[in-house]
């Protein structure tokens, strides 16, 4: 059994999921990838990953609706989920606000552009 | 048709704007004068292609439709810019990846958007995709074409 912990990376930049995802894999991590909320939910339930980094805008279902549905499962909500959110000042054609990301129930949030360091050690806290 | 290339996904673009523009200046210049004043008014720009020859410099941006009428006024008050300015839309982009640096990708679409008719504005490879200008409207043609020679999830 492979005991490197698997991380989910759900973007719909598929340029964004590759560069986080050799960040992870530099660092002894195994990767699974989507890039939209549904795909995400199918590879959630199949393989059932250690940590998620979740984008929030995406088509089909948003990372908001994936928090929220997986938290509020009980089968799951022990799975960590990292938003990564772009609101206010960075993004300012986003539809989405900063009350959004204070209802989600997401362990962590993170701004975009993200700093893949800062990334990285938070993803580490999260799989000691 | 040989065996089809695996894909992870295929991405396509809502209407954009396909903005042009060629200077006789260093490309340097030509970032001042035409990409500064689109980040001061916060244009984003999807995707970017510079090129920078002896003679002339050329960049070659694609933005929301809606930020077309903006980017032109910018383009317009900029001296020696807006005679030199091509606006043109609306311009899609569809993206397939992982391409994982394979040259028979690259060769395989672009053979496929040839036989398809579709005409090619620009193309352009990043860390994960392989990105196609072409016209709005024929974006679901060239989809179909990618069909044949990639399988997509």
């Amino acid at each position: 059994m492979d005991d490197k912990k698997l991380i989910l990376v759900v973007d719909d930049d598929p340029d964004l999921v590759e560069a986080i995802s050799m960040k992870l894999e530099s660092e002894n991590y195994r990767v699974s990838k989507a890039y939209d909320g549904i795909q995400a939910w199918d590879r959630i339930k199949q393989e059932r990953p250690h940590l998620i980094i979740l984008d929030v805008m995406m088509p089909n279902k948003n990372g908001y609706q994936v928090c929220d549905e997986l938290k509020k499962n009980p089968q799951f909500s022990n799975i960590t989920v990292v938003l990564l959110t772009a609101v206010g000042d960075a993004v300012t054609s986003t539809k989405y606000t900063h009350m959004d990301g204070k209802t989600a129930l997401a362990d962590e949030f993170i701004p975009k552009p993200i700093d893949l360091d800062n990334l990285m050690e938070i993803v580490k806290d999260y799989t000691r | 048709m040989g065996e089809k290339i695996p894909m992870e996904g295929v991405n396509v673009s809502p209407k954009m704007v396909r903005v042009t523009v060629c200077h006789s200046l260093p490309g340097g210049d030509l970032m001042a004068g035409f990409l500064h004043p689109l980040a001061r008014d916060r244009i984003n720009m999807k995707l970017l292609i510079t090129k920078e020859g002896k003679e002339e410099s050329r960049a070659f941006c694609c933005m929301a439709a809606a930020d077309g009428t903006r980017a032109k006024g910018l383009i317009d008050s900029t001296p020696d810019m807006a005679k030199q300015a091509e606006l043109y839309e609306p311009v899609g982009l569809i993206s397939i990846f992982p391409l994982r640096s394979s040259l028979k990708a690259v060769g395989l679409a672009l053979i496929a958007l040839g036989e398809a008719r579709v005409p090619v504005h620009g193309f352009c490879s990043s860390l994960s995709a392989l990105t196609f200008v072409i016209d709005h409207d024929r974006l679901q043609e060239a989809l179909a074409a990618f069909e044949g020679c990639f399988d997509f999830p």
